[in-house]
């Protein structure tokens, strides 16, 4: 059994929902330890069960969003990234039909909103619950609000304080349960956690940041509006990381300023120190990149994610399928076989606009002198004397060059979210079995 | 699919949750009848008693 737990994906994943599940019921496992108080309607437990509910989860939501290594580990960032929006749209409609019960149920808890004459653990919900809805809108429609990335992430940890601190100071303040002593000290326990995990990503993480700076050595142009940022380490090794894994960049200013931007390796693992980022100039943080001075200080988080070839030592070879930017853990991921002199066969299907923005072509075409790498180049906008393979990557084209035992490969998709949902559901309709395709979503937030 | 799955999954949790929610409230509020004495427990805790003494 613990050698299942210890290997298994499937098994530890399955082991950390268990876990959350029990940790969001645990407020109501407690209170049934203790005799039922009499004179309560099923209604009233009701609705403040949700609320337990719903503010646990909320709680947890710190958790989720520290990456803890252990966590990512099981899943990918991204996959928790998005474990946290629909856990947090849940835990947000828990918390709303929480005091709707309450008032279909004894219509003159409704004077509760009269924010003036309210006793202050009512405001105090009223002012959390409002901080959550903004929290939500302006997660869910921030691009179609144009809130920018950067004060985005700022008031989105404003929102999400208050909520969570103005929520366990209604519960206390209600002291619906809280009086007893278990159930007390198990939401000063969830309030000392938030804390100290909030304590530990303000505070503690970026001050592991500063120990650790890096260099700009230089800003090398590449093919198709990317730009390749190489990092020294200064005063220390370096990154120990698998290739196809992700950091935290912050360039320029101090790490406590919490305004970092996720980029993926695509050097070699094997080259601790020297390491390179291939950025693409589309927003407002990444159409600065030319102007990086080299000497620049930067600073890293991580690494992160699941996304690397490394975890399957034992398969036969890998199909790679990327799509513009999504070349750049694939570069890593190649680039560290080229240098471990991997004998496998790779085969990689990269998608363009154009012949002229290839992103790593020469590079490319070096790793197939060093690795047995099949390379095949789909262009959309092909050049008139094009020989190769034009249009998008469909089920077609992955059926004319996966290997025919589709099990004896890991597949690794890495492109924009359309282009990888077309791709995993043509090699599912291929019958590749679902846990040998491993995909990344680059644009986390 | 792995968001699907998710969706599904996060929905499966979202049940648990409202059905445990449920069972609470009712586990709190449920009528318990008081046990009635019968005869035969009577006997049973007499022979108890006797016996131990």
């Amino acid at each position: 059994m613990r050698s299942l737990l210890m290997r298994s994906p499937i098994a530890i994943a399955a082991a950390w929902i268990g876990v959350y599940i029990l940790i969001v019921l645990s407020p109501l496992l407690i209170l049934l330890l203790h005799p039922a108080p009499a004179g309560r309607e099923f209604w009233l437990d009701f609705s403040v069960a949700l609320g337990f509910i719903g503010l646990a989860m909320m709680v947890l939501q710190f958790a989720l969003t520290a990456r803890i290594r252990t966590i990512e580990a099981a899943y990918g960032i991204d996959i928790i990234l998005q474990f946290h929006r629909y856990t947090s749209i849940v835990a947000f409609l828990l918390i709303l039909v929480h005091p709707i019960i309450l008032f279909v149920h004894d219509p003159e808890t409704l004077q509760l909103l009269n924010f003036l004459e309210a006793p202050w653990r009512a405001r105090a919900a009223v002012i959390a619950t409002l901080a959550l809805t903004l929290l939500i809108v302006t997660s869910i429609w921030r691009e179609k609000l144009r809130i920018p990335y950067e004060p985005w992430r700022i008031w989105h940890s404003i929102f999400a304080v208050t909520a969570v601190g103005l929520g366990l100071a209604h519960a206390f303040g209600v002291g619906n349960y809280l009086s007893l002593f278990w159930q007390g000290g198990l939401w000063v326990l969830f309030g000392a956690m938030a804390l100290w995990l909030l304590i530990f990503v303000r505070l503690v993480k970026p001050w592991q940041m500063t120990q650790h700076p890096y260099l700009v050595e230089e800003v090398v142009p590449e093919r198709g509006n990317v730009w390749t940022l190489v990092l020294r380490p200064r005063g220390h090794k370096g990154l120990t990381f698998q290739s196809g894994q992700f950091s935290w960049l912050t360039l320029r200013i101090s790490p406590f300023r919490m305004r970092e931007h996720p980029f993926s390796m695509a050097s070699s693992a094997e080259k601790l120190d020297c390491l390179e980022f291939g950025i693409k100039s589309v927003g407002d943080f990444t159409s600065d990149m030319k102007d990086v001075e080299p000497g620049t200080v930067a600073y890293l988080d991580g690494p992160y994610g699941v996304f690397t070839i490394d975890r399957y030592w034992d398969s036969a070879g890998f199909v790679m399928i990327a799509g513009g930017i999504g070349i750049t853990p694939v570069m890593s991921m190649l680039r560290t076989a080229g240098d471990r002199q991997d004998d496998r066969p790779f085969l990689l299907i990269y998608a363009s606009r154009s012949w002229e923005d290839i992103t790593y072509r020469e590079d490319l075409e070096v790793l197939k002198g060093k690795l047995d790498l099949t390379l095949v180049h789909v262009l959309r906008e092909a050049p008139e004397d094009w020989q190769g393979e034009t249009g998008y990557v469909d089920q077609a084209l992955l059926e004319r060059y996966i290997p025919m035992h589709r099990g004896s490969r890991h597949y690794f998709i890495c492109a924009v979210p359309k282009m990888m949902d077309q791709v995993e559901r043509a090699l599912h309709n291929l019958d590749v079995p679902v846990d040998h395709v491993h995909m990344e979503h680059y644009n986390l937030v | 699919m792995r968001y699907s799955i998710m969706l599904q999954l996060v929905t499966t949790i979202s049940v648990i949750f409202i059905a445990g929610a449920a069972l609470f409230a009712w586990i709190q509020n449920r009528q318990i009848e008081p046990v009635q004495e019968s005869s035969n427990s009577r006997e049973f805790k007499s022979r108890i008693f006797r016996d131990s003494s």
